[in-house]
């Protein structure tokens, strides 16, 4: 990347406290991601990867316990709530669940204006037209600003919640799950839009989800998140196709094909083991579930290491079984878009 | 052994209560216009007579040491004597217990029996019985304690003469007219915890039955009488248990008014009588007396609720 | 979460003032009604009656109802309706003070503790348990002890003793708002916390405050009146209510009717507040959020045609034919008088896994629950058939209670609350094998070892002393399929079972299923939205949309070959089968809601294909051998797919 990064997250760490006993859960261990403008990066990863918890720390809903999060070259760790105030305008969020994202008390032209609300007020002309071309950007018809939340379908709402995320103009949008609540041919509606308003308006996202092939249609590059930890990162075809990691690759073969020839091959190879979850050993925290794990990832935290194609790993044996991952690279493989 | 820890935390998480409400009474008591060693020698004592009876009663202390000097007669049980009838407050309250007992034990069973079966037949007949136990719900909460006692009183012991009018028959002395006495306060009493614990076990019966895993027993042919007697009572037990509680609670209120009503000798009569004479020690300790009920009440319920549920007794 | 569509979605009514909402409902009315003109009445008393409330009429003493005296008279021949009139000042004005301290403190503090948190909402919670823990009343008369007749000093404690039940509950409500995420998102649209308060919390408490006001002002009335009672409120002969029933108790024997007029009106008022405060709860929740469930949808709204013969479908079966394990025909099913499912034809044939595959909305799961006579949200069966093992289940109760757990067995969406909380997997499974097969203890023990190892947990003997709050929600899908299997099932219906899990968990489930099918021989019934599940587990799919199969087929074929532009709809937006930088083929719209159905083709409004015939109704018809669509346009889809 030529640019500086618009968002720069380094060794972030974020903890809850679970009773006063008990040691604090660490939900976010020591991870690094940047964004450059005009860039998606997927955040993927399953429930209690800390996937949203990134996103929440980036937008100052959760505190942050160490590391720093940089955005637009300003450090926004700990920003008090005027700089958030600033910050509001170019950084913005869309949420899973589009039910609790609106108010349904408050109408959608009034949901729509609190966002330009921190910013003085403007003209009520000028505010009405933003939201009536919001709107129509986002595919909603004009009449919708004077309805309630209640009068719409998920696909709808979450459409309303994107246009409100757009109002100020932000530069980075963060997605945190924002399709996995709706229907296969809602959830590709809004995947089109989102795309769309990024090539229009020259957004970055940081894409949150659980879905890989989501993940892998909208992002540029993927970072694979296991237990807090950065498992992988790499460029999004890449990593698809020709996953390092063994954790990647254990998620990638989970994820069942709509193609029973195919699906199928896959599902004879499958083992029949029941995971169980221990809890996070001194090493690699995935070594309890790997097929190549040896002594040294049950003792050592692997560190997370650049690869020579632009991807990185955090794994011991990188070295051994990438060879063997290379190999299968003669699948045909597209070129990452963005570089 | 998790039992025994479970206890001994609650009593000790209780003891600010205990604390908190006599410090409460104190400080509310030392605000009492007048003074006590004034009213006690007279009008006509000299200032040497006046000081020592106010020495000999503590008060040309500060007030905190006041209170703690009274904390620590509290702990040898002495609660004073009765400025009305000059008896010890202990022996009044401890011959004043068993009454207020026998009137909430009874109207604990009754309550919680009629209100338990009232509440699922509701819940499993439907329709009507579903409209009455609403109906009764509002009318337990408007219809207060005493005048319904009146209307009982005038029903079943003036007209019908089938209960005594007023009055208390200890067990003791005989069982029958014991159990007589009880009848109509008992009733009066119940009426409005009947209405609260048949409403809170039917939405809680019929809560349950909606749950998902009643549906899959069901499909899976778990037979009725297992998921309505073993299952669905076991999980709407729960809400039902602290609505007892803050039931009992309230009784131990109500029996105030009913005790008076029925010229009973309980504690409820007692406190009313003290505020009317204003005899503060009286007061002081019947306040000490239920709030210590409160506190044992309360760890009823807990301990109820950790045998019955075992996401608590795991925690 | 996947709740079938209940078909009550108001439409886009504007939310009127909760004023006017509580006016509409009867109570509502008649409580504030009461409330008002007995305002107004004691307010305007010395208007409204002769007779003073102190003026004796000593020739009519304990005197009934008469024309001069509405009410009758007391033992010293007062005015009962004028005394009642006067005595209810005092009562207002005892509601008015312990109100105003209730309300000051229970906002402010219930409001602080939930919004601000830390340690204003420890010191809050901590002392707001203890004061809830203590009879109010008691407290209440060690204040009249020591200020004799005060009845201001008594209420404004009454209302701080009050006030830690609506702290409690305006700081669970507060906290609950504050984790909305439109809370999130305010605070990330830079809104200040007072701005945040305004405009997103306060109104949302605005009715909780008015309901616990009003329960609050009943129990203050009560407790006025009982003090009067007690004598301890407002001395003789000034009038109280409570005054009324205490001298109604003087007289109880010679003139038993002063307790009408003593107490009814004490009742009536208690009541109207009680009332009022239900109806207000009740308002509040109607208008808000239309519910998840009867979100309405933006189909184009047409007049549906009930009057269409039935058994149009032709039901000649895929395949099977008289062999069928299962055998729906024609199901129709409503909730609440309106059909969310229409006849539904499909079989399926031992040992067979079959897909029922369609989004949210179109009736998946109230099929499947239909077959085994569950419909859920009060809703039935309304015609059909559904045959097993040649025995129509829609017409025999008995069968249906008899084929539950043997012949069917059902495993739900959420693994997490499938299983009864109170009760160990053990005693729970145990129950399910001694429901289903005649053995001891000891046997039955052992059986659920079998089970639990059937479904690959590790530790059978741990994981049967657990309780389901102990569990993982895959492994807590094990169990609720061992459960599933204690009664040897020929038939598994599976809803959505693993769309709750993680995707390596839900891996681990699909192939669990696979390998229990090769073992045990029973035919699946998977209901899904996810192509992948579909691809991975069934022999045959039936996509569903609208509350009709539209298609149906070998998964093979299907995937190869739709013969239903939904079909191939649904399968291109698979992000799957996403090609790199181009958008992904979507279909326009969304599902209709049952009330929205239209009388044609219901897919015709989102479909690229529909034409003049698909304003008609379109039966299900058979393209091709062993394949079903219901589409005016499959023999032309069927020869351009092979082609």
């Amino acid at each position: 990347m030529t640019q500086p990064p618009l968002l720069d997250i380094k060794d972030l760490t974020v903890e809850f406290r679970q009773g006063r006993r008990t040691s604090p859960l660490r939900a976010v261990d020591t991870v690094s991601l940047s964004i450059a403008p005009g860039e998606t990066v997927g955040l993927v990863g399953e429930s209690g990867s800390g996937k949203s918890t990134i996103g929440r720390a980036v937008l100052g809903l959760n505190r942050v316990h160490s590391g720093q999060v940089h955005f637009e070259g300003r450090d926004v760790t700990h920003a008090s709530s005027r700089l958030r105030r600033g910050l509001s305008a170019r950084l913005q969020v869309v949420f899973q669940d589009p039910y609790s994202s609106l108010n349904p008390a408050r109408t959608i032209g009034q949901t729509l204006a609190e966002p330009l609300l921190a910013h003085g007020k403007p003209r009520k002309q000028e505010m009405r037209d933003r939201i009536a071309e919001m709107l129509s950007r986002v595919g909603m018809p004009a009449d919708t600003a004077d309805r309630y939340p209640g009068q719409f379908s998920g696909g709808q709402r979450q459409r309303i919640a994107i246009a409100r995320a757009l109002m100020p103009e932000p530069r980075l949008v963060i997605c945190d799950e924002p399709v996995s609540a709706l229907d296969l041919s809602i959830q590709a509606q809004v995947m089109n839009l989102l795309a769309d308003l990024q090539r229009d308006l020259d957004l970055s996202y940081l894409f949150i989800a659980h879905d890989l092939p989501v993940v892998r249609h909208l992002s540029h590059r993927i970072v694979v998140l296991y237990r807090g930890q950065v498992m992988e990162t790499g460029p999004a075809a890449t990593l698809y196709d020709d996953p390092v990691h063994p954790y990647t690759r254990t998620l990638l073969a989970a994820v069942p094909q709509p193609d029973p020839t195919a699906q199928r091959a896959r599902t004879a190879q499958r083992g029949t083991a029941t995971t169980v979850s221990a809890p996070a050993p001194a090493g690699c925290v995935f070594a309890h579930r790997c097929p190549h794990a040896v002594d040294l990832c049950r003792r050592e935290r692997p560190p997370l290491l650049p690869l020579p194609d632009g991807r990185a790993a955090a794994c011991h044996r990188t070295a051994e079984l990438h060879p063997h991952a290379k190999a299968r690279q003669s699948q045909p493989h597209t070129v990452r878009k963005h570089s | 052994m998790a039992t025994f820890r479970l206890v001994v935390r609650r009593l000790l998480s209780s003891t600010p209560l205990l604390f908190l409400v006599s410090a409460l009474t104190f400080v509310l008591v030392s605000l009492v216009p007048g003074d006590p060693a004034r009213t006690i020698v007279g009008q006509h004592a000299t200032v040497e007579q006046y000081e020592t009876v106010r020495r000999q009663l503590g008060l040309d202390e500060p007030l905190p040491v006041q209170y703690w000097h009274w904390l620590v007669r509290v702990f040898h049980g002495d609660l004073g004597t009765s400025l009305f009838s000059g008896e010890p407050v202990t022996s009044v309250l401890n011959n004043r217990l068993p009454v207020s007992l026998s009137l909430i034990t009874a109207g604990t069973i009754v309550s919680g029996v009629l209100g338990v079966l009232l509440g699922l037949l509701s819940a499993r007949r439907g329709g009507l019985l579903v409209k009455a136990v609403d109906v009764l719900a509002l009318v337990g909460l408007a219809v207060p304690a005493f005048w319904f006692a009146l209307v009982l009183i005038a029903v079943g012991a003036v007209r019908l003469r089938w209960f005594p009018v007023t009055g208390y028959v200890p067990l003791a002395d005989d069982p029958v007219e014991w159990g007589r006495s009880l009848v109509l306060p008992v009733l009066s009493l119940s009426l409005s915890a009947v209405a609260i614990i048949a409403k809170q076990t039917r939405d809680s019966v019929l809560d349950t039955f909606g749950r998902d895993f009643i549906r899959v027993m069901q499909a899976n042919g778990f037979s009725r009488r297992s998921i309505l007697y073993r299952h669905v009572l076991r999980n709407a037990a729960l809400p039902l248990v602290t609505v007892l509680g803050v039931v009992l609670v309230s009784l131990l209120a109500a029996a105030v008014f009913v005790e008076t009503v029925f010229a009973m000798p309980g504690l409820g009569s007692l406190t009313q009588q003290a505020t009317v004479q204003h005899d503060i020690p009286v007061i002081q300790g019947a306040v000490l007396y239920i709030t210590i009920l409160v506190v044992l009440v309360n760890l009823l319920v807990d301990l109820a609720y950790s045998r019955l549920d075992p996401r608590v007794r795991a925690a | 979460m996947k709740q079938p569509t209940t078909p009550s979605a108001p439409r886009s009514r504007n939310r009127r003032p909760l004023i006017r909402r509580v006016l509409v409902r009867p109570a509502g009315a008649l409580s504030l009604g009461w409330l008002v003109l007995l305002t107004v009445a004691t307010l305007a008393a010395p208007l409204l009656t002769t007779h003073g409330p102190l003026d004796q009429d000593l020739g009519h003493v304990l005197s009934g109802p008469t024309a001069d005296h509405l009410l009758g008279t007391d033992n010293l021949g007062r005015d009962l309706l004028s005394r009642l009139l006067f005595g209810g000042r005092s009562t207002l004005l005892a509601v008015g003070e312990a109100l105003a301290v209730f309300l000051a403190l229970g906002v402010t503090l219930g409001l602080a503790s939930g919004f601000l948190g830390g340690w204003v909402d420890w010191l809050t919670v901590r002392t707001a348990d203890l004061l809830f823990a203590l009879p109010g009343i008691i407290i209440v008369l060690v204040v009249l002890s020591v200020f004799p007749g005060n009845l201001h000093a008594a209420m404004i404690t009454f209302g701080v003793l009050g006030s830690p039940g609506i702290i409690r509950i305006l700081r669970s409500q507060t906290l609950g708002i504050r984790e909305e995420l439109y809370v999130a998102a305010a605070k990330v649209a830079g809104l200040t916390r007072q701005q945040i308060l305004r405009r997103h919390i306060l109104p949302r408490l605005i009715s909780t405050v008015i309901v616990q006001a009003a329960l609050f002002a009943a129990i203050v009335v009560t407790i006025q009146a009982g003090l009067g009672f007690l004598g301890l409120g407002a001395q003789p002969p000034d009038p109280t209510w409570g005054g009324l029933v205490a001298d109604a108790s003087q007289a109880l024997d010679r003139a038993p009717w002063m307790l009408v007029p003593s107490g009814i009106p004490l009742v009536l008022t208690v009541l109207a507040l009680g009332s009022l405060g239900d109806a207000v709860r009740d308002a509040a929740t109607e208008g808000w959020s239309v519910s998840r469930m009867t979100a309405p949808t933006d189909a184009p709204r047409t007049v549906r045609d009930d009057r269409r013969p039935a058994g149009t479908v032709t039901t000649n079966s895929t395949r099977s034919g008289t062999s069928a394990l299962l055998s729906v025909r024609n199901l129709s099913i409503d909730i609440g008088g309106v059909p969310v499912v229409q006849e539904v034809s499909f079989d399926i044939a031992p040992g067979e896994t079959v897909g029922v595959v369609g989004e949210s909305g179109c009736g998946k799961s109230v099929t499947s629950l239909g077959i085994l006579g569950l419909v859920p949200g009060g809703g039935r069966v309304a015609q059909g058939q559904v045959l097993f093992d040649g025995t129509d289940l829609v017409a025999s109760p008995a069968a249906r209670t008899q084929v539950r757990g043997t012949g069917i067995a059902y495993v739900s969406q959420e693994p997490m609350v499938a299983l009864d909380p109170m009760f160990t997997v053990g005693r729970q499974l145990g129950e399910a094998v001694r429901r289903h097969e005649r053995c001891d203890r000891r046997e039955a023990r052992s059986r659920v070892t079998e089970l639990l190892d059937m479904v690959n947990i590790p530790d059978p003997a741990a994981v049967a002393g657990r309780h389901p709050h102990q569990l993982s929600g895959g492994m807590a899908q094990r169990v609720a399929i061992a459960l599933a299997l204690a009664g040897r099932p020929k038939l598994l219906i599976a809803d959505e079972p693993t769309t709750a899990l993680d995707v390596t968990v839900q891996a681990e489930i699909l192939t669990l299923l696979r390998n229990l099918q090769a073992d045990t021989g029973m035919a699946v019934l998977i209901v899904t939205h996810d192509w992948g599940v579909v691809a991975d587990l069934c022999h045959r799919a039936v996509v569903m949309y609208a509350g009709q199969v539209v298609e149906a087929a070998d998964v093979e074929e299907m995937f190869a070959r739709p013969l239903h532009p939904y079909t191939a709809g649904l399968l291109a937006a698979n992000p799957h089968r996403a090609r790199e930088g181009e958008p992904l083929p979507t279909i326009p719209g969304t599902v209709p809601a049952p009330r929205d159905w239209p009388s044609g083709c219901r897919f015709a409004a989102r479909c690229e294909l529909a034409d003049d015939r698909c304003a008609e109704p379109v039966t299900l018809t058979e393209p091709a051998p062993d394949r079903l669509s219901r589409c005016v346009r499959s023999q032309q889809l069927l020869a351009e797919g092979t082609s």
